[in-house]
């Protein structure tokens, strides 16, 4: 368990040095615990005691003061085992859905992560990540108004390494749900009908990390974590109903790729 | 009402540029119109749409691309062309995942066609046909069709492999059997018989006569056109007597109507007033067979227009006895219905002529501004111009504002006094159609950019606003089986896809929306299924 550790250098004072409270009492020799020491016996008591002058102790001489080295031993609150964080990041797509109406093959993600430390070395998290986008169809003179809408359920382990309970090195996995939806309008500029549909998929990422957990002496400790590595969703359908009820695809959506995220938190 | 101003009240500020065509990821401009509905490209994935008031359906065509549609004499059989394209790279796995057209590398696609017929969004027969022929003719008994390569149209010969550019291809509708006939070098124009027992093929350099009563079709007879090896003969006309004995061609710098005699074969040269600019063949009022074949009984005339003469000529079909007429200034256009010949000068002149081929006779009209397109209604009783402006600067009096301004004008062909009605438009025409009724004959024009259909009755010149949800792209009638028309359809500028369809006798408009939005963002898919 973390400890901090402070030595202090102190100086007594004379005073400080000359005061016997300050002093160490001389110890009462302890002979119980001798080896080879015999029970004592009773003393026998004289009944007429001699009378005897009355004695005076030499008084000790005064010592030279002399520097103490005391150690100081602060107690830090122990690294939580709890951390909640919001992200930020973003994911690369190169799905034509995306690519017909963004010029950027990533899209851009916001969200929350939550954990908790099964061991010193092992947390189980779970995150929600969320992304919204708009753009213009170019193949339809730009009269196309598309906006793609992704919600992204995580759960996974992470394996860490503290250092110092300062510094958290970790990999990380993570199964992914996702639900999506894609809304066409093609008047923009005028309320219309628009073209909606949803698809589900799933799908995995993988990362390595590093979390800086702020030293502080609190139950709550700020938090901040780096990632980076690779994800995705597998490739879905998006389909709408023609006038018979069957249903007729407008296209895929999938993300593939790396992803990198940054997230700010707390661990408590 | 602020739809457009009769002439003589012409006080609007008129748009007279039209705004850049918008491009849509459907064929908002050429849909094909049957008897149960509207066949639709989809332009993004080669798919197709059959669209009617109750809906809309995809057609399964395959994994192909449908890159053309026709509609077949019956009026309700679609032909589609559809190519077909398969991965097959030196290294199988450069197709490894590839799902689309564009997926897979240029120079490993391998293509194949096919020419589907189509009955209410089911496709009934499937011919293969070699994947570079982009035009089909079809006989009027809705049998036979020749499918050749067009190349006037864009042509894309990109993976097809070896192309024969000799040759057609006959198809038999009925049986589904293709079968290529070599008709000469670059196939221009094809025209059937109207017994379906013959067809022409008019190509760079000949003429050729295909028959289609044995076994099988063969080419019977070549007619050379020119006298030298690669001599190009440019044709401005071709035509077939209606009596089919005769196929009449006219050429580009040539004073000569070629008069091909289909059998016995010969081949007589009509001299002519100058070059033809234009051609049409005006069909006999009557039809009769028998009576066809009586020169007394017959009406039918050749009407030939020159681009260096002001004057028309009228080619008997009998004994070819030329007959000419002078005009003012040449024109270059023959707008043609029924017995009724309109001829004009596309955006040059002013001046537009009313042809009485039974009198030998013309009319003159005078329009304010240049005309681009002509219509001639239903009945013959008026045509109408569509005009665009020729002095962009105009302002102040009247005359300038038609003439800077795009416009139409109501020709009465009822007399021959040549009087005309112009109008001016808020915008440039995009389309129009007639609906005619007993008592009414209406005109309906679409403008670009504008929101509404106009209605005009051409009788009493009163005019409505039929409010459209969207500005318009194209119009046009749905045709009835026994070649009436029934209703109207209207395309509108929309991404998505929008059609409406109009009642004009009610006015109800009713809208299907969302059908491009059908593998909107899907490419063409590959052919992945096993060869035989």
């Amino acid at each position: 368990m973390f400890r901090l550790t402070l030595l202090a250098l102190l100086t007594m004072s004379p005073a400080l040095a000359q005061d016997p409270a300050a002093q160490p009492e001389p110890a009462a020799p302890d002979v119980s615990d001798e080896p080879g020491a015999t029970d004592p016996s009773p003393e026998p008591t004289d009944p007429n005691p001699a009378p005897t002058a009355p004695s005076v102790e030499p008084t000790p001489p005064l010592q030279a003061a002399r520097p103490v080295t005391r150690e100081v031993v602060l107690e830090r609150t122990p690294r939580p085992i709890r951390l909640l964080h919001l992200t930020y990041g973003t994911q690369a797509t190169t799905a034509p859905l995306w690519r017909a109406s963004h010029d950027r093959d990533a899209a851009t993600t916001y969200g929350l992560a939550g954990g908790i430390e099964l061991s010193d070395h092992l947390v189980v998290l779970g995150d929600y990540s969320f992304f919204q986008s708009s753009g213009l169809f170019e193949d339809a003179s730009n009269q196309l108004k598309t906006r793609t809408t992704g919600h992204q359920l995580g759960a996974g382990l992470r394996v860490q390494a503290p250092y110092d309970d300062i510094l958290v090195p970790y990999a990380q996995a993570s199964l992914l749900g996702f639900l999506g939806r894609v809304s066409l309008d093609d008047q923009p500029d005028r309320p219309s009908d628009t073209v909606g549909a949803t698809g589900i998929s799933a799908g995995a990422r993988a990362v390595a990390g590093v979390e800086f957990i702020v030293p502080v002496r609190a139950d709550i400790q700020p938090a901040l974590s780096l990632e980076l590595g690779y994800g995705g969703v597998l490739r879905h359908p998006y389909s709408v109903r023609d006038s018979e009820g069957a249903r007729q695809p407008i296209g895929s959506f999938s993300m593939s790729g790396l992803t990198a995220r940054i997230a700010l938190g707390a661990r408590f | 009402m602020r739809s457009l101003l009769l002439a003589l009240l012409g006080l609007t500020a008129c748009e007279s540029y039209p705004s850049e065509p918008v491009e849509t990821p459907w064929d908002a401009q050429n849909p094909v119109a049957a008897a149960d509905g509207l066949y639709v490209r989809l332009l993004n994935n080669g798919g197709l749409v059959h669209i009617s008031p109750d809906g809309a359906r995809r057609v399964d065509i395959g994994a192909g691309e449908v890159v053309r549609v026709d509609l077949a004499p019956d009026n309700t059989t679609a032909t589609a062309f559809v190519r077909r394209t398969r991965c097959q790279p030196d290294d199988p796995s450069d197709a490894r995942g590839a799902r689309f057209v564009e997926d897979c590398p240029v120079d490993a696609r391998e293509l194949s066609g096919e020419l589907l017929m189509i009955d209410d969004a089911q496709v009934r027969t499937a011919v293969p046909i070699s994947a570079h022929y982009n035009a089909i003719t079809f006989a009027a008994d809705a049998r036979w069709a020749i499918v050749w390569l067009d190349g006037s149209q864009s042509v894309d010969l990109e993976g097809t492999g070896v192309v024969d550019l000799t040759s057609v291809q006959v198809v038999d509708l009925e049986s589904g059997v293709a079968t290529p006939v070599s008709v000469g070098f670059a196939a221009s124009r094809v025209l059937f018989t109207d017994d379906a027992s013959r067809a022409v093929v008019l190509s760079q350099d000949s003429v050729a006569l295909v028959e289609l009563g044995g076994e099988r079709p063969e080419r019977s007879t070549v007619f050379p056109l020119t006298l030298e090896s690669g001599q190009r003969f440019d044709p401005v006309g071709v035509g077939l007597t209606p009596e089919g004995r005769h196929a009449l061609v006219a050429a580009q710098g040539r004073d000569d109507l070629y008069a091909l005699r289909l059998s016995p074969p010969s081949i007589n040269l009509v001299n002519l007033s100058g070059r033809p600019s234009a051609m049409a063949i005006v069909p006999p009022t009557i039809a009769d067979g028998d009576r066809l074949n009586d020169p007394l009984a017959r009406n039918d005339r050749t009407v030939l227009t020159h681009s260096n003469v002001a004057a028309v000529n009228l080619v008997e079909h009998d004994s070819f006895e030329v007959t000419t007429l002078p005009l003012l200034q040449p024109v270059d256009q023959i707008t043609l219905r029924e017995r009724q010949a309109m001829l004009w000068r596309f955006a040059a002149s002013r001046d537009v002529y009313a042809l009485d081929v039974d009198e030998a006779d013309t009319t003159r009209f005078r329009l304010q501004n240049l005309p681009t397109s002509m219509h001639i209604t239903p009945g013959l009783d008026f045509a109408v111009a569509l005009t665009r402006p020729y002095n962009a600067g105009g302002t102040g009096s009247v005359g300038n504002l038609y003439s800077s301004s795009p416009g139409m004008e109501v020709l009465d062909l009822r007399d021959d006094r040549g009087r005309t009605t112009p109008f001016l438009l808020e915008s440039s025409a995009v389309g129009l159609a007639f609906s005619e009724s007993e008592d009414r004959l209406d005109a309906l024009l679409l403008q670009n950019d504008v929101d509404y259909l106009l209605q005009l009755d051409l009788f009493t010149l009163q005019q409505q606003e039929l409010r459209l949800s969207a500005a318009p792209r194209a119009i046009g009638s749905l045709p009835t089986t026994d070649g009436g028309s029934e209703g109207f359809w209207i395309t509108h500028r929309s991404a998505l896809g929008h059609v409406s369809f109009l009642d004009p006798t009610s006015g109800e408009i009713t809208e299907v929306r969302g059908f491009a939005a059908y593998d909107l963002f899907n490419g063409v898919p590959l052919d992945t299924s096993e060869e035989e």
